[in-house]
């Protein structure tokens, strides 16, 4: 198939999982009990408000008019207001969603780093101590609550050692000229070398919190499928054709377990991507997963749905974009 | 080489053999025992006392139903048994050179050089994210025959003498990109490639139509007796045997049940077994499917009786009274005391 | 539940000894785990303990096989932790003192031979909450996961059965349900909500329901048209009974696994919504919870607040997840 067809294709399925997204969150907000107009504005809005907003929604209207309204504010980028910052949630998700991107691109690095090494080591030799480490690293970094995780962190490296800084968010000195927003970017562009320390600093613990426990499934998943391989009927032919043990490893057994490795990869980066919510939250860090907790907490529910949309957006367009790579990379999509 | 000009076959006792060098066989296996489990948890011991050769030049035919052990024995050839198997006793030479207990570097070395394996399901054999050509191209480069654009061009070369067409740019196409039959050929080449002296091919055909299978053993009899390499064909299928290979090892249960030059074996069995196995594959003017009855045996231990004695339609009480030696008897061996 | 169809049996290559020992015990399992959620759930709506007894008493008759792998002698510690873990769910509170017993003299203890795990901050016995919490966690968890398999199982095997347009919708919708970020979707929904514990159970369990619906559709698709079915069909049986006698049988191992997962994600789910703010109303004794009062208190050193309670989740979560693994592996 050629590529352009291919993508066109996933282009179209794409268009199908947005529309998908977006009843979900329509069918939150406007079916499950509870005034969606006190959703929008918040609790302490008074009556003449109240009602801008239900004539504003059209509450009183039909159901498929309702959505009509809905999908039309979608696609004109009106994600709503909210009330605690006054701001469009669009305003307010610029300024933050750098801090998620920042602390997702850190953590799916450091993730990858051990555990794609670590799952393919491991998977060479079996019941030996690297395999039964891993069996335990990915058994602990399967169930740990992560949550959890980044306060024994906290409690352990900054409270009781000491090295870490306090959890108190993305930056403690300076803040470097906003280039890219990412703040360890930004301070190598002006070449801030005290700004990337303590932007480093701040970014290490909430970021290796989640390279722990989104890292375990990766091991777990590369592997199995560097076992599978490994026992597979081709890696028995090249070792009986006297292929040496390196060439089978890195030439002929890694390129197939790479290829659906990278997409459980891409998977977990989509997902971190849309909000790091408990992780966030626990270190105070201000992206869309505080945000919305905050918003929550505060009753301001559209920034809520905005976060719920945005996160599902980013998980599908990170896949998508990984599909296509596949696409173009795997030989066997060729024909 | 034509059946009736086999040479003597060699005496079965090991020192004998060691005592001619000029008539060394190409392949030489004596008393090849496999255990899984370690010597103090033996959990089954599924090849006792394998007695194989295989002399320069030669076809020879390895026919056994499945679960025989017949692609273990290949397997400890090549010195790549399963995890938790181990070699138990016996040797296995090549060319004289003695394998078991030889260095992995050693081994490495041999394998795809001087000793090549084609297996079953050649689709499954080739790496799906490697070309083909670049596959062939690194068994040659890894065993020093050629540099980088040398290897290709062999490789090339290769493929094309297997009958593939086009062969420059197929060669650059991935495995999902070839039909069985030809994938097959590929895996043929990727053996031949560095001139083996003896080619094993593990059921080559199994999984392909009717009408390839023909083919595809034909080319590798072709291909192996124009390299003057030696082949042993590993087949389920006696008729298999009797068309393309002079001499046939028939094994049952892991042992060795009868070896000799296929036209006599085939025609005048002396092994009960043998002579189950020709009629399940039936002759022609057979009606009715044979079948033989009883399962093969667990081999948990090392039977004290003829592993077949149970689904004999000859036994008899000494069949039970020790594991039949494998005796000569004219011009081939034969485990069976009713021999 | 617990029989295998007899032509999904009877159909397939001769049935070893090794398949008959295999299903026997995944039956027992089945048995136990089904008796465990039952009870459980029950449990939780029973606060008066009428029930206690016959469930104490018949968990352990049936469970006490499950436990003890007669073929190797060994006791299997995920299942011995996880029956204590519901041991300790079902009668544990009888034993500690109150857990909602405000003590303002004490608050704040550490750990000692009197106070096990110390004392919050409003001098609550954190042992005793720990406890208490277990009955909510695996209370909330079996319930939502139970509800999760009985809404998805189904209906993914009516996926496959009915096939074209149902199928392909049901799949549609469950993707995109899938590309929610598990937490953030719970966390909407019960922002619009309100959290009380049968909503938390409800939603936890709706996020789930695509797990299931998916992971059974891919067990049933191959088997749907295999000969045992034919066989049945030919034989004139109606499809409902088709669906659940002979092909949602065959895929009750894969789905006994990820169930065991799955009571670990809801578990997961309601600890982090607790931990948020947004999970069970403020004195109800729950582990995730309980860690975001000790976050507080972690600032002066107090360690013991949070790291109890997340201790318990860890220990819990563990053990299904191992529990999962053995029920995959068949062991």
């Amino acid at each position: 198939m050629p590529l352009a067809i291919y993508i066109a294709r996933r282009l179209v399925f794409l268009v199908v999982a947005l529309f998908g997204v977006s009843l979900i969150t329509f069918v939150i907000t406007r079916v499950l009990p509870g005034n969606p107009a006190y959703l929008i504005v918040g609790v302490q809005a008074d009556e003449s408000t109240l009602e801008a907003v239900i004539e504003r929604l059209g509450i009183d209207r039909p159901i498929m008019e309702q959505y009509g309204h809905y999908m039309r504010q979608l696609f004109s980028g009106d994600l709503g207001d909210s009330w605690r910052t006054k701001n469009p949630v669009t305003t307010d998700f610029a300024v933050r969603w750098p801090a998620t991107i920042e602390l997702a691109s850190a953590a799916a690095i450091l993730s990858v780093a051990w555990s794609v090494p670590f799952g393919i080591i491991s998977a060479l030799r079996r019941r030996s101590l690297s395999d039964r480490l891993a069996n335990v690293a990915s058994g602990l970094g399967v169930s740990i609550p992560e949550f959890w995780l980044g306060i024994i962190l906290i409690l352990v490296f900054f409270f009781h050692l000491g090295i870490a800084p306090a959890p108190i968010g993305r930056s403690l000195g300076t803040v470097p000229p906003d280039v890219t927003g990412l703040y360890t970017l930004d301070s190598l562009i002006a070449g801030d070398w005290g700004a990337l320390r303590s932007a480093l600093a701040q970014l290490a613990l909430p970021a290796i919190t989640l390279a722990i426990t989104t890292g375990a499934p990766l091991l777990r998943v590369t592997r199995g499928f560097m076992r599978e391989t490994m026992a597979s009927h081709h890696i028995r032919s090249a070792r009986a054709l006297g292929v040496p043990e390196r060439s089978i490893v890195l030439r002929h057994a890694l390129p197939n377990v790479l290829l659906p490795v990278s997409t459980m990869a891409a998977m977990m980066y989509g997902y971190l991507l849309g909000g790091t919510v408990l992780v966030e939250f626990v270190f105070a860090w201000p992206g869309i997963g505080k945000y919305a907790i905050d918003s929550i907490n505060a009753s301001d529910y559209a920034p809520v749905l905005a976060a719920v949309l945005l996160s599902a957006c980013s998980y599908i367009i990170v896949y998508l974009i990984m599909d296509i790579l596949h696409f173009i990379i795997d030989p066997r999509t060729r024909t | 080489m034509s059946p009736g000009e086999r040479s003597e076959v060699p005496a079965p006792e090991i020192e004998s053999k060691a005592a001619a060098p000029t008539d060394v066989p190409v392949l030489d296996v004596v008393d090849l025992t496999v255990g899984f489990g370690s010597s103090t948890n033996r959990r089954s011991i599924p090849l006792q006392g394998i007695h194989l050769q295989v002399a320069a030049g030669e076809r020879m035919a390895l026919v056994g139903e499945s679960g025989s052990g017949k692609s273990l024995t290949a397997a400890a050839v090549l010195g790549l048994l399963p995890d938790g198997a181990e070699v138990i006793r016996g040797s296995v030479r090549l060319d004289g050179e003695e394998l078991i207990g030889a260095p992995e570097r050693r081994l490495r070395d041999l394998r795809g050089r001087r000793m090549a394996i084609m297996f079953q399901n050649p689709r499954a054999s080739l790496n799906p994210v490697l070309t083909v050509g670049g596959q062939i191209a690194e068994v040659i480069r890894v065993h020093g025959e050629a540099g980088r654009k040398e290897s290709w061009s062999q490789a090339v070369d290769l493929l094309a003498e297997m009958g593939i067409p086009n062969a420059p740019r197929r060669a650059k196409d991935y495995v999902h990109q070839y039909s069985g039959g030809m994938a097959q050929r590929a895996a043929l080449a990727m053996a031949l490639s560095c001139r083996p002296d003896l080619l094993i091919a593990d059921e080559p055909t199994t999984g392909l139509d009717a009408t390839l299978q023909q083919q595809v053993l034909e080319l590798v009899v072709e291909q192996v007796d124009s390299r003057d390499a030696s082949l042993l064909l590993i087949t389920h299928d006696i008729a298999v045997a009797r068309s393309h290979c002079e001499r046939t090892t028939v094994m049952y249960a892991g042992r060795v049940m009868e070896s000799g030059p296929t036209a006599t074996v085939t025609a005048d069995p002396k092994n009960p077994y043998t002579s189950a196995l020709l009629k399940a594959f039936g002759t022609v003017d057979q009606r009715r499917m044979y079948a033989i009855g009883g399962v093969v045996p667990t081999l948990l231990g090392e039977l004290g009786e003829c592993a077949f004695a149970d689904r004999c339609p000859l036994a008899a009480p000494e069949c039970r009274d020790g594991v039949p030696e494998l005796r000569q008897l004219d011009d081939r061996r034969v485990a069976c005391v009713k021999a | 539940m617990s029989v295998v169809s007899p032509r999904a049996s009877g159909s397939s290559a001769p049935v070893g000894r090794r398949r008959l020992i295999d299903s026997a015990r995944s039956s027992r399992l089945v048995v136990a785990v089904a008796t465990a959620v039952i009870l459980v759930v029950a449990l939780v709506w029973d606060p008066d303990w009428r029930a206690l007894r016959v469930v104490v008493s018949v968990l352990a008759i049936l469970v006490a096989p499950a436990v003890w792998d007669s073929q190797r002698r060994v006791i299997r510690p995920a299942v011995a932790v996880m029956l204590a873990l519901i041991l300790m769910a079902l009668i544990g509170p009888l034993f500690t003192r109150d857990p909602l017993m405000l003590s303002v003299g004490e608050s704040l203890t550490g750990p000692s031979g009197d106070l096990w795990f110390g004392t919050d901050q409003f001098g609550r016995d954190i042992f005793a909450r720990v406890i208490h919490g277990a009955r909510l966690d695996l209370g909330v968890g079996f319930s939502a996961a139970a509800l999760a398999v009985i809404v998805g199982m189904p209906l993914g095997a009516l996926a496959v059965f009915r096939g074209g347009l149902f199928d392909s919708v049901l799949l549609r919708i469950s993707e995109a349900f899938q590309s929610f970020p598990t937490l953030l979707l719970a966390l909407g929904i019960v922002a619009a909500v309100g959290p009380s514990i049968p909503i938390l159970i409800f939603i936890i369990a709706i996020v789930n329901v695509p797990v299931y619906l998916r992971l059974t559709r891919s067990a049933v698709a191959p088997i749907v048209n295999a000969d045992f079915v034919l066989a049945a069909r030919c034989a004139g049986q109606r499809e409902l009974t088709i669906l659940f006698r002979h092909i949602l049988p065959n895929v009750r191992q894969v789905v006994l696994a990820q169930f065991s997962v799955n009571v670990a994600w809801a578990i997961q789910i309601l600890a982090a919504l607790s931990f948020v703010g947004l999970g069970v109303p403020v004195p109800t004794p729950e582990w995730g919870a309980m860690v975001r009062e000790g976050y507080e208190q972690l600032v002066y050193g107090r360690w013991w607040v949070s790291v109890f309670p997340g201790v318990a989740i860890l220990t819990t979560i563990l053990t299904l997840n191992q529990l999962s693994d053995r029920v995959r592996h068949g062991t």
